[in-house]
């Protein structure tokens, strides 16, 4: 029963707007791995090395209900009305903010599979923005 | 000794001849019991065979265990010989033996110390001078009073009173001091192994009092949780009692209190508590600043004189002369850039750092060494590191990067060990250039340390240089360790976030649950660049397996998504 409440809570929340949000795209498709972080719950993670970190990762998934992460649908124009921001263009400082920054902006990603398929191409073609945490991988020296 | 172990030599071949007896005597039973018994006794026989043959071996080392016990008698021998060839002497001269009416120093009764010389603690100061803290056995102790009768023989029993013997640096003596351990509240309760005077952990709350061997008092300090707040000085009001103190005669960073002295011991005899009051005193508090003090030189050999003449005089080769003393030393100090930080000091409050420390010297043996680290809450030389340990003056700095915190409780735990580690394999380094796990490792590291440390032209490469030797050895050796630790501290302290995660984790990797396997892989960030690492990442599985190095980026990424229970 709760699980309905539930939902039906998450049903009548607000969609969020992206304006508020940045959204990414996924653009340097061959280089990001993808890893299914939780099976039941279609948790996932897309990971990738950069110069300047030996891993980046973007990942969907949460462990409370209280934190979990929305999903949006969009047409690829749409999208790119809301300057995005292309993954490989980030900079060593971009992925620091984005992980760790006092900027609460939310972060959609459009997936890389998604970005280099063929629906890209496609007219008026919807896609799933998917809410992500970012996270960079840093030393304790 | 030898009849004892003639004993143990006797039962062992005793029991294995049994044994033996019983596994012959299965075979005969064997022929009549076919379906059942040749499978169980045998097997049984030879399991039990193997188990006692292994104690019999492990018995056979115990010499060996025994040597350190041998060892530190023989090192405490020389003290014992002198104490007990100059106790008669050990009063400061020209002065009496019970309380002083015309001054205002504290003198209290004199009564003969007993040390208990199968419980010492082995260290050495900072400038180098050997010292033995030998427990006491009296029963006798002073406390300061807390004004109820419960309350102070509560006090009396979780304080501690140790002497401290003070090797002088050229003569063949060893100045004793009385020091006493007032725990504020009964969780610094401790036992004389756990805490000394180098070395008082993180946790515990209270006031070391030091006093001469003729109960003179010398010098007191005020300890809260990993801090050293202040100085102080007790004075004897006299008779006319408690007068008062214009603030113009106070130091700002001072304050007093009033408190009378109370001699407690219990009576076995009776069963009753028996308390004699001694004096009312005056005492100055005077805040002092880091770990050395405000007043210490360079390195914190920080002497305390007391007021104008205590300790003073060189007294002749015989006779008592008060050691001066530097500050007591925490294992850990907690500095006011993590107080201030109400997170922070959230976690660092429910982090066991000297249980985890020991954990960790247990693995390095430098569990007597006597390390101390500073933890504090700052800028980090390298903008992008989540924490780092640097050597200053012979303390372990640890700085957590301030602009880092946005992430999990846990993941900041994981940083503050990871930088303990640290400080404990430089600890290893600096004592021994030895740490045992690895046969090659000291001579390895002395090498690299040599030849590369020592032609890196900057100091960055230098420092660059040994944190990866450090890395290396603490992924070869240190994980299993720290992941425990970081399991204890999350299962303990965040209960309900442990549980909830636990379930949740159930689907992702861990279907029995959280085990110490997912701790350890969030340790494995940062250390990309070590051998073991690359070794890890290397490993291919058949999937649906996923590989040590998915797993571990999986669990890095489930982390990731904690909470923080200490708040934002």
């Amino acid at each position: 029963m709760w699980k309905l409440i539930l939902l039906f809570t998450l049903w009548l929340a607000p969609t969020p707007s992206p304006s508020d949000s940045i959204i990414l795209i996924a653009d340097d498709c061959t280089q990001w791995t993808m890893s299914i972080l939780h099976k039941k719950k279609r948790h996932f993670g897309f990971s990738k090395s950069t110069p300047d970190f030996h891993l980046v990762g973007l990942s969907h998934g949460w462990i409370f209900p209280e934190d979990s992460l929305s999903k949006i649908n969009m047409r690829y124009a749409d999208i790119l009305e809301q300057n995005p921001r292309y993954t490989s263009k980030l900079k060593k400082e971009d992925w620091i903010e984005l992980a760790y920054g006092k900027d609460k902006k939310k972060l959609f990603l459009l997936r890389p599979d998604d970005y280099c398929s063929g629906r890209r191409f496609v007219f008026n073609q919807e896609f799933t923005l998917y809410e992500v945490k970012a996270s960079v991988w840093l030393p304790d020296d | 000794m030898q009849i004892q172990n003639s004993l143990l030599r006797f039962s062992c071949i005793f029991i294995v001849t049994l044994l033996i007896f019983m596994f012959l005597k299965s075979k005969f039973i064997l022929f009549k019991s076919i379906f059942v018994l040749p499978y169980f006794l045998p097997r049984v026989g030879i399991a039990l065979f193997l188990f006692v043959l292994g104690s019999c071996v492990q018995d056979s080392e115990l010499p060996q265990g025994k040597q350190s016990e041998l060892d530190q008698t023989a090192q405490i021998a020389p003290v014992r010989a002198w104490f007990e060839a100059n106790k008669g002497s050990l009063r400061l001269p020209e002065r009496g033996s019970n309380f002083r009416t015309g001054s205002q120093e504290l003198i209290l009764p004199f009564f003969e110390k007993e040390p208990d010389w199968d419980k010492v603690h082995h260290y050495f100061f900072r400038d180098g001078r050997e010292v033995f803290e030998v427990s006491l056995e009296n029963k006798e102790i002073f406390i300061p009073s807390l004004g109820e009768q419960q309350q102070d023989q509560q006090l009396a029993r979780r304080s501690i009173q140790n002497i401290l013997f003070v090797k002088h640096p050229t003569e063949a003596r060893f100045d004793p001091l009385i020091v006493r351990y007032y725990p504020d509240v009964e969780n610094s309760k401790r036992d004389f192994k756990d805490i000394n005077y180098q070395m008082i952990d993180e946790k515990w709350s209270g006031t070391v009092d030091l006093f001469t061997y003729d109960e003179h008092f010398f010098i007191g300090f005020e300890i809260y949780k990993g801090r050293i707040l202040a100085t102080r000085k007790v004075e004897v009001t006299g008779e006319g009692g408690r007068r008062g103190i214009s603030p113009e005669q106070l130091d700002i960073r001072c304050s007093v209190t009033t408190t009378d002295w109370y001699q407690v011991y219990y009576n076995y005899e009776t069963r009753s508590w028996v308390t004699l009051v001694l004096s009312p005193t005056r005492s100055y508090s005077c805040a002092v600043g880091g770990p050395q003090g405000e007043d210490s030189g360079a390195g914190g050999n920080y002497s305390y004189l007391p007021g104008d003449s205590f300790p003073s005089g060189g007294g002749a080769l015989g006779s008592y002369n008060p050691p001066d003393v530097p500050l007591p030393m925490l294992r850990i100090y907690i500095d006011s850039s993590i107080k201030d930080n109400p997170r922070l000091d959230c976690i660092v409050g429910k982090l066991g750092m000297s249980a985890f420390v020991n954990s960790i010297a247990e693995l390095t043996k430098t569990k007597d060494k006597n390390t101390n680290s500073i933890l504090k809450l700052g800028a980090t030389k390298k903008s992008d590191a989540y924490g780092e340990t640097k050597n200053v003056d012979g303390f372990n700095e640890i700085t957590i990067n301030n602009s880092l915190l946005n992430r999990p409780d846990l993941m900041i735990a994981r940083t503050i060990f990871h930088e303990l580690a640290h400080a404990e394999i430089m600890a290893a380094l600096k004592e021994n250039r030895i740490t045992p796990i690895d046969g090659n490792f000291p001579a390895n590291l002395d090498l690299y340390i040599t030849f590369y440390l020592n032609t890196a032209a900057d100091s960055t490469k230098k420092d660059d240089l040994l944190g990866n030797r450090h890395h290396n050895y603490m992924a070869a050796n240190l994980l299993p360790v720290m992941g425990r630790g970081l399991m204890n501290f999350h299962r303990e302290q965040f209960p309900e976030e442990f549980k909830q995660f636990s379930d949740f984790m159930k689907d992702a990797g861990y279907p029995k649950g959280l085990t110490e396997d997912f701790y350890m892989n969030l340790f494995w960030e940062g250390l990309e660049t070590t051998t073991a690492y690359k070794q890890m990442a290397a490993i291919t599985v058949q999937p649906p397996f996923l590989s040590p190095f998915d797993k571990m980026k999986n669990d890095l990424w489930n982390a990731g998504k904690l909470t923080k229970p200490c708040g934002n």
